[in-house]
């Protein structure tokens, strides 16, 4: 009897502590939670660079054989809209293009000939990654890279047609989840031998410049 | 009030009847009459435990003992229940910082602080509370 009544006051005891830590912490466990966030590329601009084969150092093939693996430099605006009523930061992004892409059954992508592929963690808390509720922001992603995995990514450029495919992670202000995703087909247009562009942002001569968190950008 | 008498005013009140000294004596184990007697005269001294007709002894009231807390007719260390109200905030922290880390946000150093300070208080009050529940059990 005496086990029974003191077995029960302990777990009580414990009880009232899960619940004070329950009530304290209740917003952590928003986590479950996932909201919408939205993104569309609506600029990106390729520039397909050939490396002299006389100087040491990097490759135009691969270790795989004598593949045209050429450096493919390029720019991406992505506009991220947060329809939500909570202010939304972001914290993944993944960004391809390939010449096909389909969405497979456990919510993934898979892309074939892939021209780019760009991954982004935006864990680095120094510069504003937060979009305020219901507003949207342009952000534009650079870099230089060798087409993934095999030689096939570069005529995708040159057939002026590919997929698209942004998935960016987010968290919400009470610590929920948002998620992006966009997988569309673009046609590309060819500005000259070995410069590929999408546009359907900026007006004729309209111009952009990335903004100090080198992320955002100014238009002009 | 020492260790003897302090067993015998518990036996009373768990018994929650009145009871002879021989059965005090059994029930607390205490082989001297004599020494059943004489505490059974302080407890009576200090007012808690009155005396009926037929020489049989019962609990006039419940007096605090410090450190401890009546629940019905059992006394229970005020630590263990302190001890057992911080490992229910230790389960919801513990799920907290799992949860940080699966989602792979960034977990405050005063966060983790309030975690260890929280499970160093159960630990204490559950290691305290068992040493005050052992000198009632041998009650």
């Amino acid at each position: 009897m005496l086990n029974q009544k003191f077995v029960g006051l302990i777990c009580l005891a414990l009880v009232i502590g899960f619940l004070t830590g329950l009530v304290s912490f209740y917003n952590e466990f928003n986590v479950f939670q996932s909201y919408p966030f939205e993104v569309d590329v609506v600029y990106a601009y390729f520039k397909v660079f050939n490396v002299s084969s006389g100087v040491a150092g990097l490759q135009l093939g691969s270790i795989y054989g004598p593949f045209n693996r050429p450096l493919v430099a390029y720019v991406i605006v992505l506009n991220l809209t947060n329809p939500t009523d909570k202010a939304v930061r972001i914290r993944d992004l993944t960004i391809a293009l390939g010449e096909t892409g389909t969405q497979t059954g456990q919510g993934g992508v898979s892309l074939t000939n892939t021209v780019i592929r760009y991954e982004r963690d935006f864990s680095d808390w120094s510069y504003d990654y937060w979009w305020q509720p219901n507003s949207s922001k342009l952000i534009a992603v650079s870099a230089t890279g060798q087409p993934p995995f095999n030689e096939l990514g570069i005529p995708v450029l040159n057939q002026q047609k590919g997929y698209f495919y942004v998935a960016l992670d987010c968290v919400t202000e009470n610590k929920a989840y948002a998620k992006g995703f966009m997988l569309k087909q673009v046609n590309l247009n060819m500005a000259s031998e070995n410069e590929f562009f999408y546009n359907v942002a900026f007006k004729e001569n309209e111009n952009f410049y990335f903004s100090n968190d080198a992320i955002t950008i100014d238009v002009s | 009030m020492n260790a003897t008498t302090f067993q015998i005013y518990l036996y009373l009140v768990k018994i929650g009847q009145p009871a002879g000294p021989r059965d005090i004596m059994r029930g607390v184990n205490i082989s001297s009459p004599g020494v059943v007697h004489r505490n059974l005269q302080k407890l009576m001294d200090l007012g808690v435990v009155d005396k009926d007709a037929y020489g049989r002894y019962a609990i006039k009231e419940k007096i605090a003992f410090k450190g401890y807390v009546w629940f019905g007719r059992n006394l229970i260390p005020r630590f263990i229940l302190f001890s057992s109200f911080f490992f229910g905030l230790l389960i919801v922290e513990a799920a907290v910082l799992a949860i940080r880390m699966v989602a792979r946000e960034p977990v405050e150093s005063s966060y983790l602080l309030l975690t260890i300070v929280t499970a160093l208080s159960a630990a204490m009050f559950l290691l305290e509370g068992f040493q005050l529940r052992k000198k009632y059990s041998k009650a």
